[in-house]
């Protein structure tokens, strides 16, 4: 009966509220002496502020990679957060982060309730990526890279015997800042404007690569682009349901769309003595989207619908084929752009039905489509890496259309069971590639139990079934191997089985997950042949005492493939094997005590993880050639250990201490000097290796009343 | 394979719609509909305001007076807008009895899911437009489980402190934030719902675009093309190549090149030379197919090139 009277509220109260948000409440109740004279509702300025510092004991790109800790030395560390309102219902508030660090970001909010809300945005991220690299390239202007004056080419990098003395230290990283504002307007009660902009600059370098045929070289190249957002609309609701109508665009505007750089090596034309790459070019896209749902009438169900159209386009003038002019003159340009044309569509509705509180289903429809609709590009010939004249060639369109239909269904067969089915069908059509068509067919189980007590356990098992169809290779200048399949164009059998475990006996409260997948192509004579994955992971949690709490936690998951290939040259060939394992290990554990004496928080982190990933290679003569790889491997142990003290109700002092400790083995990168190899003039990164502490004190002081007082 | 699941799933369904069948006959509709309290949120608080979690509601957008939209605008139903009508619950128990529940919020309460999560629904309904066929309602997960509705700062809400929200039910994927290459949730600068959309959405994986890729583009634009010269796993699905909860490979690759590439690639000549142990540094033939960046030492475009002379993605 308890139970029935509280169903009925549960309804009424959904139904009343749903039924519109009126200034008068829908359930007809008579709220003229509900006064909410106890309610401590915001009237006044309420801020909180931070002031400490931070000293970190040594240089690390990859312990600041997004922090920005990465230099030895003292940062700020300066955060705010506060907030005003008033009666009527206007408000504002600011949440500024870490001002002092190069994570910095500021967000101010303003509005009137139920009205209107605009907000303003910043935040920047940091990306360190190596800072034990080297190159002899210096930087001329924002899009050239110049070797010293005196500079000796040599056929290979040992005949470069000025690099030793060129070689400068180069930082690889970038930044990114995104600036935004927003803006939201409630037109009555149903109807709201929206729209949103933000605005991304990414600046600094990467580590990137080139070519003068089979001689390559690394270089740090400039980054310096802007990526514009915009979305906006209007979303209207009603008693049933909403739509909404929105339209997005994105423009982003690369201001280093072409690298040159000098030839390190003695060029294979006379004139080549240098090369030039093409950044990524300036490009748009917008999509017009219409969203919605309707609550129907009968059986609970819920349609949800979303129909989008969009486009993709780019414009950018194309380079010269070479920096030679000699080679220059042996062919010509079919035009001077792409006037790539791109077109997207993505038609989704699902229904959802619960015509009874035990049963549930729904049923979907996903439709999307690349459409790319770019005028032929084809060339009697190209040049290729600023050397040699190429064959002609003509740029393939890659186009698609994916369907999707699937269906779950589940069933609360008694209080404590549940079970459900679902599948999937999955059809891909593609142009211009090896098959025209994939068909993937999905089909899975689950349960949810709650057998007794506060055990729930939730499973799932599946398999997938890829059919691929005829797999034609696609002719070109160098002959693809006939039995080699592209993975995403093969035949593939698939199972996969998840379970999730949670209970709570005594204190405790414990959490499992496991996960399983394998991948067969079976009729993949060469490339990828199988693929495995399974990873476990839980967690122990428990409060000690009232004030205190303990948790211990671990993970590991074993990721292994198999692929195999055939060497082959004119007049003979191999046939190879080689296994990978990705391994990856975590562990953790802390304690976390708040209100110690009624003033000290305490809280300590431990956090490890290791990766391994041994390779093996098997080939069919000489087999001596084949074996282990030197082990790849990465350790990380971190200690956090933090602590606050309540000098008052209003000031707070913290103290925070952090060791992180990280070491890596990767033959691809070790002992690769800038000289090791004969045809690569490497930036030499060393695997990443540090040992930091991070040690801060903070002063929290906290302005105007709060919701307690 | 496929039809056995499938001929097991049917039985499944087949039983569950017996068992409902029945269900369905002894569920009885309530003969009294439940009464509000005498003096909305004044009577709550009278046993409930000395609780800080409880008084922070009053510090959320749910308890705006200026806003007849929120529990607490003019004329609403305060806390029992959310909680349901409260009068029974006010009421002394008689001996023995327990007092009458209201709705509560939260995994192990004594309210379910299904009553909780109509509550927020009722209101909720235009933002979560797609929370009926999304994988956490398929899997019973209450609003309350993710929210702190009395918490100004809701956990779930900041970027920094989400993923330890996500991280109760989702262990392997947060896990993944540890490998070497990753996306930046451990340090806080980036959330899951940069990404995903924990109410559901109609794409894959609840992506918050439409496609894996659109999601993508949204900070990496400049691998959107379209390019003069395309490759065609790029413009297909990024995560062909690419882990995004995180990898051991640098650049989040699901393999390091040369393997990566040669899964896919095994033409006459040098794309078919397999990477050997000797070709380390310090073997007995480094090679520049396996080190550095391995294949893109020198096809460094892999993601597209639109220089009239990219044909092999080099420039």
């Amino acid at each position: 009966m308890r139970n029935d009277k509280l169903m009925l509220a549960v309804a009424m109260s959904a139904i009343f509220a749903a039924a519109g948000a009126a200034a008068e409440n829908a359930a007809g109740v008579d709220t003229s002496d509900w006064a909410c004279e106890s309610c401590p509702f915001q009237k006044d300025y309420e801020a909180e502020a931070t002031l400490g510092a931070e000293y970190v004991d040594e240089d690390s790109a990859k312990f600041g990679e997004y922090n920005g800790l990465d230099q030895k030395g003292a940062y700020a560390d300066v955060s705010a957060r506060g907030g005003g309102r008033t009666e009527s219902g206007t408000y504002y508030r600011y949440d500024l982060k870490d001002l002092g660090l190069d994570t910095r970001e500021a967000k101010f909010v303003a509005g009137r309730e139920g009205v209107i809300e605009g907000k303003l945005y910043y935040d920047e991220l940091p990306h360190r990526v190596w800072d034990t690299t080297a190159t002899p390239y210096t930087r001329s202007g924002k899009d050239a890279l110049r070797l010293p004056s005196d500079w000796v080419r040599g056929g290979s990098t040992s005949g470069m015997t000025a690099l030793a003395g060129a070689l400068s230290p180069v930082d690889i990283g970038t930044d990114r800042t995104t600036v935004g504002a927003g803006l939201a307007y409630l037109f009555g009660s149903n109807l709201k404007f929206f729209a949103d902009y933000s605005r991304q600059d990414i600046e600094g370098s990467k580590l990137a690569s080139a070519n003068f045929l089979f001689l390559a070289l690394q270089y740090p190249e400039p980054i310096d682009a802007a990526h514009d957002q915009v979305e906006a609309g209007a979303t209207y609701r009603w008693k049933s349901g909403f739509a909404k109508l929105s339209w997005y665009g994105s423009s982003y505007d690369n201001s280093v769309t072409a690298l040159t750089f000098d030839n390190p090596y003695l060029p294979a034309a006379p004139d080549t003595v240098q090369g030039r790459k093409a950044g990524a070019p300036d490009n748009k896209a917008q999509t017009l989207a219409l969203d919605g749902n309707f609550l129907l009438p009968w059986w609970n169900s819920v349609l949800s619908y979303r129909l989008a159209e969009g486009t993709m386009d780019q414009t950018e003038d194309f380079l010269p084929f070479s920096t030679s002019a000699a080679l220059n003159a042996t062919t010509l340009l079919p035009r001077g752009d792409l006037n790539a044309d791109v077109s997207t569509s993505h038609y989704r509705a699902t229904l959802s039905v619960r015509p009874h509180p035990r049963l549930r289903a729904h049923v979907g429809y996903r439709y999307d489509e690349r459409d790319d609709g770019t005028a032929d590009f084809s060339t009697t010939g190209f040049v290729e890496s600023d050397s040699v004249i190429g064959a002609p060639a003509s740029a393939r369109r890659y186009s698609y259309k994916r369907t999707r239909v699937d269906g779950y269904g589940e069933a609360r067969v008694f209080d404590w069971l549940s079970i459900g089915a679902g599948a999937e069908s999955d059809k891909l059509e593609r142009s211009n590639q090896e098959t025209d068509q994939t068909k993937e067919e999905r089909s899975y189980v689950e349960i949810r139990m709650r057998p007794w007590g506060s055990i729930e356990v939730n499973g799932r098992y599946g398999n997938a079934n890829v059919k691929a169809g005829d797999y034609t290779v696609i002719s070109g200048p160098i002959p693809e191997n006939p039995l080699l399949r592209k993975f995403n164009q093969a035949d593939r059998d698939s199972d996969f089985a998840e379970l999730r475990l949670g209970f709570s006996p005594w204190k405790l409260a414990i959490a499992l997950e496991g996960s399983y997948s394998f991948d067969a192509y079976r009729q993949s004579p060469l490339g990828l042949v199988s693929g495995r994955d399974y990873r476990y992971a839980g967690t122990v949690s428990m409060p000690v005492g009232e004030k205190a709490s303990v948790y211990l936690s671990g993970s590991y998951q074993n990721i292994a493939t198999k692929q195999a290939g055939e060497e082959v040259f004119p007049n003979w060939s191999r046939l190879w094997q080689v296994d990978h394992e990705d391994e990856f290990t975590t562990a953790g554990g802390g304690m976390v005590w708040k209100k110690v004496a009624d003033k000290v928080d305490v809280r300590l982190d431990y956090t490890y993880a290791r990766s391994q990933g041994p390779i093996d290679a098997m080939v069919d003569y000489p087999s001596s050639a084949g074996g282990a790889f030197p082990k790849l491997q990465t350790e990380l142990n971190s200690v956090r250990l933090s602590a606050s003290y309540d000098v008052n109700e209003r000031l707070r002092v913290g103290a925070a201490w952090t060791w992180e400790d990280y070491s890596s083995s990767d033959w691809q990168i070790a002992g690769v000097e800038p000289a090791t190899l004969p045809n690569l003039l490497s930036m030499s990164p060393d695997p990443y290796d540090y040992s930091v502490n991070v040690i801060g004190v903070s002063f929290t002081y906290r302005f105007g009343p709060s919701v307690n007082d | 394979m496929t039809r056995r699941v499938w001929s097991h799933a049917l039985a499944v369904l087949a039983l569950g719609c017996l068992q409902a069948s029945v269900a369905l006959a002894e569920d009885k509709p309530a003969d009294e509909a439940p009464s509000y309290s005498k003096n909305g949120a004044d009577t709550c608080l009278n046993c409930h305001g000395g609780d800080p979690a409880v008084m922070g509601i009053f510090r959320t957008k749910h308890a705006q007076p200026g806003d007849p939209r929120t529990p607490f605008g003019h004329g609403q139903l305060q806390c029992e807008a959310c909680h349901g009508p409260g009068g029974a619950h006010t009421k002394r128990p008689k001996k023995g009895e327990q007092r009458t529940p209201v709705v509560q919020f939260g995994r192990g309460k004594a309210s379910t899911i299904d009553e909780q999560n109509p509550m927020c629904l009722a209101c909720h309904n235009s933002h979560l437009g797609n929370w009926h066929v999304s994988a956490h309602s398929d899997n019973g997960v209450g609003c309350a489980d993710c929210h702190q509705a009395h918490d100004a700062l809701d956990p779930v809400r900041d970027k920094a402190t989400q993923v330890d929200v996500c991280r109760k039910c989702h262990q392997l994927p947060v896990a993944d934030s540890l490998l070497p290459f990753a996306h930046p949730l451990r340090e806080g600068q980036m959330a899951c719902s940069s990404c995903h959309s924990p109410h559901g959405s109609l794409a894959d994986a609840s992506l918050k675009r439409d496609t894996i890729n659109e999601t993508c583009y949204t900070c990496h634009a400049d691998k959107r093309g379209p390019f003069l010269w395309e490759h065609q796993p790029v413009s297909e699905d990024c995560t062909l190549c690419h882990k995004p909860h995180g990898s051991s490979q640098a650049g989040m690759l699901t393999q390091r090149p040369p393997f990566l590439c040669q899964q896919c690639h095994g033409a006459q000549g040098h794309p078919s030379v397999p990477g050997l142990p000797a070709g380390v540094a310090g073997g007995s033939n480094p090679s520049a197919y396996l080190l550095g960046s391995g294949c893109a030492n020198c096809h460094s475009q892999v993601h597209g090139s639109n220089h009239p002379s990219g044909t092999w993605l080099t420039r």
